[in-house]
């Protein structure tokens, strides 16, 4: 698809999508004057959506006219390469939404994690792990510890188990009960920024070396 | 004038408060390096960031978010001058002159002289802040909503006048941010609104936040991933930082350059459409202009680094002034703080200088406070930031998309949200490689539920008569004003035209 064709399907959908807004607005509420009450309340809506619908009919006679630069482009709306790698990450983003509401959002995020550093960036495993390992437990200590908000934990038998492995106990059990948990988590919480420390110092290290091979390549 | 020496010497003490002092810090760090990394820039980290909010006291949250926005117009130079590539829009025309200097081996000069301009620039901006503010506040008591609704379509027409976008699109990018505001239930009659598919979701309306993690985050990250291709290429670049003093000292030669991108600066961040961008492009033009040795500019001239800088670290700071004082965003960025006051029960607007003080002036003395600690830090922390900048984007971008997610569940605790801003993400990347602009839709789904309030508040007020917005003098002539900026790029092709004309006749 060249920009010039997805500029005008783009207009031409969003025209269409104002003009339900605009149907749905008039048809379920009331755009008029309510004596004794004011402004019906679909009235702003209504003239808002009217205004969309007319805006998109401008960029569509300006599309005919060939005004903007978009409307005589003929290059390819994105590359090959491009297509892929977004397609790639919405795929990915889309089953990390959908595995969420399966098996809740920290298993969500620690395969997501895996996939896009180890088959997306190619990274190494240690990175990987650490990151992959490391996100959703610093996630789940600041949210569910510091702010007592409480994240998805996906359908009802994951859940259970997440309550089952004593998650909460972490956080709600008191010290005494979970001693061993608690230390658990501050040498795991450990262990994972030393790591990761020591990777990205590894790499801070080698920035003079790549910086050369860079210089070489350019 | 003695009335604002004591508030804020007194908000400059609870800036100093060690909660404040320690989020101050923290904002200014992590600003300095979202606004370093490529793809990623105030307005991204605030927006991924707001969630914090939820941790600490509304004034603490405002002082690290402020601090942040303070330190990623800092950060943006950093890249500009090492990499080449703006790490931030706003630092865009930092690369004209930081990158040849950098190429000539002195990249430490160039972001010395960006750490000084914009610690120059920002000063200037806060003491303007500090004396403009509690008289505009008290002026803007005397607005009613029919001077509300007036500024805002103000606000929006700045858009259309100064945007430079396309026309129809960023009208349709500002009336989409308003529709997308209506859904819900409606405030005023309690019916339920664009209540799409029956999707129960969306009886809680969609929060703001939804929509600017959607583009600021997701929408960001894809348009990123699709420039880079998930790499950053490394350029040579020296910097030694022994000759700090030295390069210190060349303070003369731009220290014109920079008072001029300070007041420049300030002036246009505080309207909506423009902010640190133009600012920071304008300056740059007048400078050279103004310069007794234009050609040197853009071969590696110091002061064509410093006006920059200088003006959007002031334009940083002008756009907090209509925030603050009249409840109207200068800027996205500043528009995703409003919504946050909101989030946290503060009522941003005139009434905010009188009714929490505490909070205002705080907020105030924290900017001073932020300026030093950000200098500081920056130029402590120019060789570390060097060095990650080179982190390739497919380490990044997972991490950035993930705290999305979480970002956008946490407010309202449901799925819907996430998938939801899932798809602004992505529609908005789609429509901003077609050059619809992004920005007017965030400010507008802020603004929306205030303009509609203002306007049916005023026809009601008047029993539906709409002269009522021209009879008061002040919105008069806020809806002048935004009628000649309406009007203003059709006078543009107007003329164009009659030059052409005149040029043909002639030719």
């Amino acid at each position: 698809m060249t920009v010039r064709q997805v500029e005008i399907l783009m207009a031409v959908v969003l025209a269409l999508a104002s003009l339900v807004l605009m149907y749905k607005s008039y048809n379920e509420l009331s755009i008029g004057w309510i004596p004794d009450r004011g402004p019906g309340s679909g009235m702003w809506p209504f003239w808002l959506s009217t205004g969309m619908f007319l805006s998109c009919i401008w960029t569509i006679f300006r599309w005919f006219r060939g005004t903007t630069p978009e409307s005589r482009s003929d290059e390819k709306f994105m590359s090959r390469s491009a297509l892929r790698l977004i397609s790639i990450t919405m795929l990915a983003l889309i089953a990390l939404l959908g595995v969420t509401h399966v098996l809740g959002i920290y298993i969500a995020m620690f395969l997501f994690m895996i996939f896009y550093l180890r088959v997306m960036g190619g990274h190494g495993w240690l990175l990987t792990a650490n990151l992959s390992l490391g996100i959703p437990v610093y996630l789940f200590l600041f949210f569910e510890g510091q702010l007592r908000k409480t994240l998805p934990k996906g359908m009802n038998f994951a859940e259970d188990a997440f309550v089952d492995l004593g998650f909460y106990d972490l956080l709600y059990g008191g010290a005494d009960h979970w001693k061993f948990a608690h230390y658990l988590t501050f040498f795991v919480v450990g262990v994972n920024a030393l790591t990761l420390a020591w990777v990205f110092g590894q790499w801070a290290m080698n920035y003079k070396a790549r910086r050369a091979n860079n210089g070489e390549e350019a | 004038m003695e009335s604002v020496i004591e508030p804020l010497f007194n908000g400059i003490l609870a800036a100093f408060e060690p909660q404040n002092f320690g989020m101050l810090v923290l904002g200014c760090i992590a600003g300095l390096f979202i606004g370093a990394m490529p793809g990623l820039g105030s307005v991204n980290g605030v927006a991924i960031l707001l969630p914090i909010g939820f941790l600490v006291p509304p004034t603490a949250a405002m002082i690290f978010l402020a601090a942040l926005y303070y330190g990623a117009m800092y950060g943006g130079a950093i890249s500009s001058v090492t990499l080449g590539i703006p790490g931030a829009s706003t630092a865009v025309a930092t690369v004209f002159d930081g990158r040849p200097l950098a190429q000539a081996g002195k990249a430490d000069l160039a972001l010395t002289t960006a750490a000084v301009a914009s610690f120059i620039g920002g000063t200037i901006s806060v003491i303007l802040f500090t004396l403009f503010a509690p008289p505009l506040a008290d002026f803007a008591l005397k607005f009613g909503p029919e001077e509300e609704f007036a500024l805002m379509i103000l606000a929006f027409a700045t858009f259309v006048g100064l945007g430079g976008d396309d026309i129809p699109k960023t009208i349709f990018s500002i009336l989409i941010g308003l529709v997308l505001a209506t859904v819900g239930i409606d405030i005023i009659t309690g019916k339920p609104r664009f209540i799409f598919f029956d999707i129960s979701g969306f009886l809680h309306g969609i929060k703001f936040l939804v929509l600017a993690i959607g583009i600021y985050g997701i929408g960001e990250m894809l348009w990123t991933l699709e420039s880079t291709g998930g790499k950053v290429q490394v350029h040579k670049v020296d910097g030694a930082f022994s000759s700090l003093g030295k390069n210190l000292r060349r303070i003369k030669e731009y220290l014109g350059a920079t008072v001029l991108g300070g007041f420049l600066g300030y002036f246009i961040g505080i309207l909506p459409a423009a902010g640190a961008t133009p600012a920071a492009l304008m300056a740059y033009g007048l400078t050279k202009i103004f310069s007794k040795d234009p050609d040197s500019f853009g071969k590696g001239n110091i002061a064509g680094v410093a006006a920059p800088e200088s003006a959007n670290n002031a334009a940083s700071t002008g756009s907090m002034l209509p925030m603050i004082t009249l409840g109207i965003p200068g800027s996205p960025t500043t528009a995703i703080l409003l919504g946050g006051m909101i989030i946290w029960g503060l009522r941003p607007g005139p009434l905010l200088f009188t009714e929490e003080p505490e909070f205002v002036w705080s907020l105030i003395g924290s900017l001073y406070i932020a300026n030093v600690v950000t200098l500081i830090f920056n130029l402590s922390l120019i060789p570390l930031f060097v060095r990650v900048l080179t982190m390739p984007f497919t380490i990044l971008a997972p991490v950035i998309f993930v705290l999305c997610v979480v970002g956008g569940y946490v407010p309202t605790n449901t799925l819907h949200d996430v998938w939801l801003m899932l798809l602004f993400g992505f529609v908005g990347y789609i429509l901003r490689k077609l050059n619809y602009p992004v920005a007017p839709a965030v400010l507008a789904i802020v603004l929306g539920p205030l303009t509609e309030r203002a306007l049916r508040q005023s026809l009601i007020g008047a029993q539906g008569d709409a002269m009522i917005f021209l009879e008061r003098p002040l919105s008069a002539f806020f809806i002048g004003c935004a009628v000649l900026l309406l009007l203003y790029p059709a006078f543009v092709v107007f003329r164009r035209n009659r030059a052409k004309d005149k040029a043909a006749s002639e030719g």
